[in-house]
C-alpha cells in the first residue's frame, strides 16, 4: 500500500484533468504529462502484485484471515484510486491504512489484553500448558542404560517419510537393540558395524540418516520407542538415548494432572494446584479472561491507592513544569537571537541545538553520572553537596533540569520559527504606536507566540507526561524510602505501571495495559480541556 | 549489575514478553563480555549475519540456529562452522543483543531459534513460559561438569541445559596499596587505613562497592549469607523455596547491621555505583573493590597491579558467599530440529577446545573440569576467581526472584546511607517482597 | 493599537515564503556587532555554556583513550582517536551498518511520512467531508496513548506480516519503516494542517479554473507553497527516528539490521564501563547528520514550525 500512494494523486490528476475537460472546457489550458498518468497506473498495478504475492503466501500458510485482510486493502485500493469518487480519500487512505493497521489495531489488542492474566507464567494455551508440565517431567529411569544411537529406517523405506526406527546398543554388554514404534526388539549383531563408542554405522536391512536427514524429520521431536507402561527410549542428540518415564499424566475427563507419588492437581486462577491445597503448583500457566479483576485490582490495592495522587500530582508537574521552563528558555534565547544586526546567529543556532541533535539516552546517562553527590561533576563545580539523586526534592530538581537540558532546543526551534512568521508590519505598527520594545515583546509578540506554539505545548505537554525513558535513564522513578519501594520520589505514572506489572513474580502484561487505559484516559481529559483553552479546536470546523 | 540493569532492560522491552527481563539477572553486565580485544580477535565475523538480511526472524534456510550476544557469537562461530561441516547441515549463529527478550519474544510466535545462549537465571521463566526443553544429560556427561554447575541448570528437578561458564563476585585489591590479602573484614580495615594514610589523599575509598541510589541486591546477598541470613530458603532437594523468605531474618539482620556501621563510617556510599566504582579502582583510588571478572579491565587498563582473593568474614559472623551465576546453552521447546541441537550442545559444546575458547574471549572459569584445570593450571586469575567462589550457592533461577531485587537492593542502599535502620528497612523489604510474590 | 490585537495579526496571510520576508527586512540594517547587541552576545555564550557542557564531557569521554564514565573530569587525560577507531573496527558491533540503517530509516522513514502527513493535511484543509472534525479529534487522541503498551501487539503483528511478505517483516529496517509510519498521520496532522491554512484558497480556486485537478494543484502547487513545514516536519522526524530505540530494538535482531540507538544502546547496557568511550564517541558521530540538517535546512526551518498555527 505504500506503493500505491504516489500513484493515488496521480489517478486524480488524469481523472480531473477529464473531468475538467467535459465541465470547464472553457479554459483546459492544463494538461497532465503522459508520464504521470502512466506512473499512476504503473504503481497501482505494483500495489497490486504486492498483494497478489502476499496472498500467494499467505494461502501456502493457510492463513486465511490474512488473505481476507489483504483482500480488503487491495479492494480499497482499487475502489479509491479507479474511481473518480471518493477525493479526499485519494488523499486519506495511505495514511488510514497505516494508522489503522498499526496503531489502532495494536490499541485495541492492547485494551483487549487488560481483561486478560496475560503476562509471564501465562503466555501459553492451556493445551501448551499441559503438554509443556508432561513433557518437562519425563526423568531418566533409575538404572536403565544410556544407549548409543543411530537413527535409520527400513531399507526401501525413504528416508523422509519411513517409519523410524533407533538402532541402539547397550554400553554395558554390547548388545544390539532395534527400537521403533512397536516396541524395541534385539538385533542380530550378524553384519552390524559400529564406533569405538558403540555407535551403529551400519546394520542389514536398514538405512541409517544422515544427520541432515533426521533433522528435516519433523515426527523425530516427539519420537519415543515404547517400553513399558509410561516409559520409553528417548533419543538425546543424534548419538545417544535413554529409558524416560513422564512423571506427570493428564486425564482430559477430570480435567486433573497425577504426579509420581499419585498426587492430584487441578487447575485454579489458569495455573495447576495441588488438589488438597498443600505444597507446590506447576509453574506453567496459560492465558484466560479474567472480566475486569485487573481494573479491580488496581482499585482495590492499598499501596496503589496511597501511592496513586501523590504520584499524580508530581506527574501534572513535571509535565508542566517541563514544558513551560524548556518554552521559556527556548523563547528567550530564539528572541535574543532573533537580532537582525548579531553576527554569527547560524554558529549559535547549530550549538544551541546539539542537545536535541545527540541520542536522548545518551546524554541522560551523562547527566546521571554528572549528579552523583561525591563524583559528580555538579556538586564537584559548585561547591555544593546535594544528594541530588537520593533526596526526593532535590531528584526532581535533577529530573527537571535535565529535562530542561533536554528539551530547550526544540522549543527554541519552534520559537526561532514563530518569531520569523510574525509579520514584521504589526511589530513595526507598534513601535510606531509608541510602544517601547518591552511593552511590544509583551504584547505582541508573545500573545502571537503563544497562539502558534499553543498545540505544540500541549503535544509537549501529553509527551511529558509520558516520559518514561527519561525517568527510567536518570532515577529509576527513585529514590525509594525502605518503607515503600513500590513508589519513588519522581516516579510518573507510567514508571508506576511498569513497577506495578513487574514488581510481581511475573511480570503482569494484562495489569500494565488496564493501569495504561487508566494513563490514558487522565491523559486525554487534561490534554482535551487544554486543547479548549487554546481554541485549537475551533478552527477545525 | 543486576538492580542497575532494570532501567536499562525494562525499558527496552515494556513489550510484555520480556518485562520480567528488569530484574534480568546476569544479563547487565555480570555474564556480560569482558575483553573486547580478544573477542573481536576470535576468527570470523560475528555471524552469518550476511545470510539472513531481508529474512524473517529465524534463517529458514538453516538447519541449526543458535542466538548469542555479541561476544559470545564471535566465540561460537568458528565450532558452529565445524559442527556443520562434520554433519553437512548448514549452521547459523545469529547475533542478538538481547537474547533472552528476543528468545522470549520470538519463541511465543514460533520465529526463535533452536539453540541459545544465556545465563541460567533465566531458566525459571523461560520453563513457565514453555520456552524451553529439558536434556538429559547423563551420568557420564554430568560427572565431568562441575557439581555447582549442573545444579544451577535444574529447576524443579529437570535438567534444562549446558553449562559452559561460571562466575561469581571476589575481593579486587590494589596490590600496590594492599599487598596482603585480608581474610576478615577488619583486616581489610586495618589495611585500607594504613593505605590511606600513607597515600596522603590519594586514596580516598577503602572498600568499593557497588550500591547506588536504589542499591544492588546482587552485592547485599553475600553480607547476609555471612551472617547466616540470605534471600530464600532451600527445600530438601536444594531447590530454592519461594515460601521461605529470609531477607528479615536474624541473620540477615545481622548482615545489614554490618552494611549500616560500614555506611556509617563513609566506607560503604550509596554514591558509589556501577558508573564510577570500574573507574575508580582503576584510578588507584581504593585499595579493595568487591565486584567480579567484569570489572577488571579498567584496572587493566590504567595498568593497576591487581589480585583476587575470596570475601572476607564478618566480625561475628562467617565468610561472605557470593552468588554463582552460571552461563549455559538452552535448546528451545519450539526447536524445529531438537535432535540437531540436543546434539550440538550435549556432545559438541563440551568439548575441551569449545570450553576453553570462551575462557579465553570472556574470562570466566569454564564449566567442564578438565577445561577448567587447563586454564586454572596457566591463569592465576581464574584460579582465584573460582576459589572466591567455593561453597557459593547458585542464583536462584526461580521466578520468585524477580520480586527480590527491587526492594532487597533498595533495603540495602537505605541502610547504608542511613535513612533507615536495618530492622525497618528489611522487615519493609520482607514484606514487599511476600507480598509481590503472593501476588504472583 | 488596534493593531496589538491578535486576531488582526492573523489577517495578513504571507504568500510567500515567511523567511524571505523577513530577509529581505534584514537587508536595510547594518550588520555587526554594534554596541547595542553585545549583551546578545554574552547571553548568547552564556547559552553555549549550558547547552554544551554535558557535551564536553561526552567529547572528553569520547577521546579519552582509558574510556569509562570517569564521573568527574571534564579534561580527558590523554587525548586519542582509539574509541573512533575502535568504533569503525569492531566486527562484533558494526558501527558503520547502524549508521547506515540509521540514516536509511531516518531519511526513508521521514520522507514517507511528511508525505503520508501533507496528503491528510491536505484533504484535511481543503476539503469537506463526513468524519472530518471527528477524525481530526480521533487523530489527536491517539497520541496520547500511551505507546509503548501498544509494542507487544505490534510485534506480533509485524511477525504475521513478515509471514506474508518478509522483506517487510520484523527484523528488516524497512519493515520498522513501516511501523513508524503507523503513526505518520497522526503525528504531524494538525501541524501541517495549520501551515496548510494559510495557503489562500483563492489560489486553488483560480487553478481550478485554469483546469487544473486536485492532485496538480497539490502535487505543483500547494506542496510548493509548504515547503517550509514540510522541511521542519521531515526535520522533526527525522531527528526522531534517527536514535529512537524502544521499538528499534524489539524489532532488530540482528547486529547488522540495527539502527544507531539500538546498537548504541546495546553497547553500553552490555558493558557501561568497559564501551562507554566508543559509546560516546558513536554518539557524537551520530550527531552529526542532525546538526548538518539543521544547518542546510535553516533557512526554510525558520517560520516553518509554527506559522500554520498563526493564522
Amino acid at each position: 500500500m505504500v506503493w500505491g500512494r504516489k500513484g493515488d494523486a496521480m489517478s486524480d490528476a488524469v481523472k480531473d484533468r477529464s473531468r475538467a475537460q467535459e465541465v470547464i472546457s472553457l479554459k483546459g489550458t492544463v494538461t497532465t504529462p503522459w508520464w504521470a498518468v502512466t506512473a499512476k497506473w504503473l504503481l497501482l498495478l505494483l500495489a497490486l502484485l504486492v498483494g497478489l504475492f502476499a496472498v500467494q503466501r499467505l494461502i501456502e500458510k493457510g492463513s486465511w484471515l490474512g488473505v481476507v485482510i489483504v483482500g480488503a486493502i487491495l479492494m480499497a485500493i482499487l475502489a479509491v484510486y479507479s474511481t473518480r469518487r471518493a477525493i479526499p480519500l485519494k488523499y486519506l487512505l495511505p495514511g488510514l491504512l497505516l494508522l489503522l493497521g498499526l496503531q489502532i489495531w495494536p490499541v485495541v489488542y492492547t485494551v483487549s489484553t487488560a481483561f486478560t492474566n496475560y503476562g509471564f507464567g501465562h503466555v501459553l494455551t492451556k493445551q501448551q500448558a499441559i503438554d509443556a508440565i508432561v513433557a518437562n517431567s519425563v526423568q531418566e529411569v533409575p538404572g536403565t542404560p544410556r544407549y548409543a544411537m543411530s537413527v535409520a529406517v527400513k531399507k526401501g523405506t525413504p528416508p523422509s517419510t519411513g517409519d523410524i526406527h533407533l538402532l541402539l546398543t547397550d554400553p554395558q554388554n554390547g548388545t544390539f537393540f532395534d527400537g521403533s514404534k512397536e516396541g524395541m526388539k534385539k538385533l542380530s549383531p550378524t553384519g552390524v558395524q559400529k564406533t569405538d563408542s558403540g555407535k551403529i554405522t551400519t546394520a542389514p536391512g536398514f538405512t541409517l540418516l544422515t544427520p541432515r536427514e533426521v533433522n528435516q524429520r519433523k515426527d523425530f521431536g516427539d519420537f519415543a520407542v515404547p517400553t513399558g507402561k509410561g516409559t520409553g527410549i528417548k533419543p538425546v542428540g543424534l548419538s545417544q538415548a535413554f529409558e524416560g518415564r513422564a512423571t506427570v499424566s493428564y486425564d482430559a475427563k477430570t480435567d486433573t494432572l497425577t504426579d509420581g507419588n499419585g498426587k492430584q492437581y487441578v487447575p485454579k486462577d489458569a495455573m495447576f494446584v495441588p488438589k488438597n491445597g498443600h505444597g507446590d503448583g506447576f509453574s506453567q500457566g496459560w492465558t484466560e479472561n479474567v472480566g475486569f479483576r485487573n481494573f479491580t485490582t488496581i482499585l482495590s490495592d492499598p499501596t496503589i491507592r496511597k501511592g496513586f495522587l501523590s504520584i499524580f500530582i508530581w506527574n501534572v508537574a513535571f509535565a508542566a513544569v517541563s514544558v513551560l521552563s524548556t518554552f521559556f528558555l527556548g523563547m528567550l534565547l530564539a528572541l535574543l537571537l532573533n537580532d537582525p544586526r548579531l553576527r554569527g546567529k547560524g554558529l549559535y543556532r547549530s550549538l544551541l541545538i546539539l542537545p536535541y541533535a545527540i541520542p536522548g539516552f545518551v546524554t541522560a546517562l551523562v547527566w546521571a553520572s554528572m549528579f552523583n553527590q561525591d563524583y559528580g561533576l555538579i556538586n564537584n563545580l559548585t561547591h555544593l553537596n546535594i544528594d541530588w539523586l537520593g533526596n526526593a526534592w532535590a531528584a526532581r530538581a535533577a529530573v527537571l533540569i535535565t529535562n530542561l537540558w533536554l528539551g530547550f532546543p526544540y522549543m527554541f526551534i519552534v520559537c526561532t520559527g514563530a518569531l520569523q512568521a510574525i509579520p514584521s508590519d504589526v511589530k513595526e505598527a507598534a513601535l510606531i504606536d509608541g510602544a517601547n520594545a518591552f511593552r511590544t515583546l509583551r504584547s505582541i509578540t508573545m500573545p502571537l507566540l503563544l497562539v502558534a506554539v499553543g498545540p505544540l505545548l500541549i503535544a509537549s505537554f501529553a509527551f511529558n507526561f509520558n516520559n518514561f525513558s527519561l525517568i527510567f535513564l536518570l532515577t529509576s522513578g527513585g529514590p525509594f524510602t525502605a518503607a515503600n519501594t513500590q513508589i519513588g520520589g519522581t516516579d510518573l505514572l507510567i514508571t508506576y505501571a511498569y513497577r506495578l506489572a513487574i514488581s510481581g513474580v511475573n511480570p503482569n502484561y494484562g495489569l500494565a495495559a488496564a493501569v495504561s487505559i487508566i494513563i490514558f484516559f487522565i491523559v486525554a481529559v487534561m490534554s482535551w480541556s487544554g486543547f479548549r483553552r487554546s481554541k485549537a479546536l475551533e478552527d477545525i470546523n | 549489575m543486576h538492580r542497575r540493569a532494570i532501567g536499562a532492560v525494562a525499558l527496552m522491552v515494556p513489550a510484555a514478553l520480556a518485562m520480567s527481563a528488569c530484574s534480568s539477572g546476569s544479563t547487565g553486565g555480570s555474564s556480560s563480555s569482558s575483553t573486547s580485544s580478544t573477542s573481536s580477535a576470535s576468527a570470523t565475523t560475528p555471524a552469518a549475519t550476511s545470510t539472513t538480511t531481508g529474512a524473517p526472524v529465524r534463517d529458514t534456510t538453516a538447519d541449526l540456529v543458535i542466538w548469542a550476544d555479541n561476544d559470545r557469537a564471535a566465540v561460537l562461530q568458528k565450532y558452529a562452522d565445524a559442527f556443520g561441516k562434520e554433519n553437512s547441515v548448514k549452521v547459523v549463529v545469529q547475533v542478538s543483543t538481547d537474547v533472552r527478550k528476543d528468545f522470549s519474544a520470538a519463541t511465543q510466535t514460533g520465529n526463535g531459534p533452536d539453540v541459545i545462549v544465556g545465563a541460567h537465571d533465566w531458566l525459571g521463566e523461560f520453563v513457565q513460559n514453555g520456552a524451553v526443553e529439558p536434556i538429559n544429560l547423563g551420568a557420564d556427561l554430568t560427572a565431568k561438569l562441575l557439581p555447582s554447575a549442573v545444579a544451577a541448570t535444574r529447576f524443579n528437578g529437570q535438567t534444562y541445559g549446558v553449562p559452559y561458564a561460571i562466575e561469581n563476585i571476589g575481593l579486587i585489591r590494589n596490590t600496590a596499596l594492599a599487598p596482603t590479602a585480608p581474610t576478615t573484614l577488619d583486616q581489610l580495615l586495618a589495611e585500607a587505613t594504613a593505605a590511606k594514610a600513607k597515600s596522603g589523599g590519594k586514596v580516598t575509598n577503602s572498600l568499593l562497592l557497588q550500591v547506588g541510589k536504589t542499591g544492588n541486591a546482587y552485592f547485599t546477598y553475600p553480607w547476609l549469607k555471612a551472617c547466616g541470613g540470605g534471600i530464600f530458603g532451600q527445600k530438601a532437594n536444594g531447590d530454592y523455596d519461594p515460601k521461605q523468605v529470609l531477607i528479615n531474618s536474624a541473620g540477615s539482620i545481622k548482615g545489614a547491621t554490618i552494611l549500616q556501621q560500614l555506611g556509617q563510617s563513609k566506607v560503604l556510599s550509596t554514591n558509589v555505583d556501577g558508573t564510577n566504582a570500574d573507574s575508580l579502582f582503576a584510578a588507584g583510588k581504593a585499595p579493595f573493590y568487591i565486584s567480579g571478572p567484569w570489572s577488571i579491565d579498567a584496572a587493566k587498563k590504567a595498568g593497576i597491579k591487581y589480585a583476587i582473593s575470596p570475601l572476607p568474614s564478618l566480625p561475628g559472623c562467617g565468610k561472605m558467599q557470593p552468588f554463582l551465576g552460571i552461563q549455559m546453552f538452552y535448546v528451545s521447546a519450539k526447536a524445529k530440529n531438537k535432535a540437531l541441537a540436543e546434539e550440538f550442545v550435549t556432545n559438541y559444546m563440551t568439548r575441551d577446545d569449545v570450553q576453553t575458547a570462551f575462557f579465553t574471549a570472556l574470562n570466566r572459569p569454564p564449566a567442564l573440569k578438565t577445561a577448567y584445570d587447563k586454564v586454572a593450571a596457566t591463569n592465576p586469575d581464574v584460579k582465584a576467581w573460582y576459589e572466591a567462589g567455593v561453597g557459593a550457592l547458585p542464583m536462584p533461577n526461580i521466578p520468585a526472584m524477580n520480586s527480590v531485587w527491587g526492594p532487597l537492593g533498595q533495603a540495602g542502599a537505605d541502610v547504608i546511607s542511613g535513612k533507615s535502620t536495618p530492622k525497618a528497612a528489611f522487615d519493609a523489604a520482607q514484606k514487599d517482597i511476600v507480598a509481590a510474590i503472593a501476588k504472583g | 493599537m488596534s493593531a496589538i490585537d491578535p486576531a488582526a495579526a492573523q489577517v495578513p496571510v504571507p504568500l510567500v515564503r515567511p523567511a524571505a520576508t523577513v530577509q529581505t527586512a534584514v537587508g536595510h540594517q547594518p550588520r555587526g556587532i554594534g554596541r547595542r547587541v553585545w549583551w546578545r552576545h554574552a547571553l548568547a555564550i552564556l547559552a553555549l555554556i549550558w547547552a554544551l557542557f554535558p557535551i564536553v564531557f561526552i567529547v572528553s569521554a569520547a577521546i579519552n583513550p582509558s574510556g569509562t564514565l570517569s564521573t568527574s573530569s571534564l579534561i580527558p587525560n590523554g587525548a586519542s582517536m582509539a574509541n573512533f577507531r575502535w568504533l569503525f573496527n569492531a566486527p562484533a558491533w558494526p558501527y558503520v551498518s547502524w549508521y547506515k540503517n540509521s540514516l536509511y530509516v531516518a531519511g526513508v522513514g521521514s520522507l514517507a511520512s511528511v508525505f503520508i502527513g501533507a496528503c491528510a493535511a491536505y484533504a484535511f484543509s481543503r476539503m469537506r467531508f463526513a468524519g472530518r472534525r471527528p477524525g481530526l479529534l480521533a487523530l489527536l487522541l491517539l497520541q496520547m496513548f500511551p505507546a509503548i503498551l501498544a509494542f507487544v501487539a505490534l510485534y506480533i503483528t509485524f511477525d504475521k506480516i513478515g509471514g506474508a511478505l518478509p522483506q517487510v517483516g520484523l527484523n528488516t529496517t524497512s519493515g520498522l519503516i513501516l511501523a513508524y509510519l503507523g503513526g505518520a498521520m497522526g503525528a504531524n496532522v494538525w501541524l501541517l494542517k495549520g501551515y496548510f491554512d494559510t495557503v489562500p484558497r483563492e489560489l486553488d480556486e483560480a487553478a481550478k479554473v485554469d483546469g487544473a485537478s486536485h492532485a496538480r494543484i497539490f502535487f505543483t502547487m500547494t506542496l510548493r507553497l509548504v515547503l517550509p513545514i514540510l522541511v521542519t516536519v521531515f526535520m522533526l522526524s527525522f531527528v526522531g527516528l534517527f536514535s529512537e530505540f524502544l521499538l528499534a530494538s524489539i524489532f532488530l535482531r540482528d547486529v547488522n539490521q540495527q539502527t544507531l540507538g539500538v546498537g548504541l544502546w546495546a553497547l553500553q547496557t552490555a558493558d557501561k564501563n568497559k564501551y562507554f568511550g566508543p559509546f560516546c564517541a558513536g554518539a557524537l558521530l551520530a550527531s552529526l547528520p542532525v546538526v548538518l540538517l539543521y544547518l542546510g535546512f535553516q533557512k526554510q526551518l525558520v517560520g516553518g514550525l509554527t506559522q500554520g498555527s498563526v493564522k
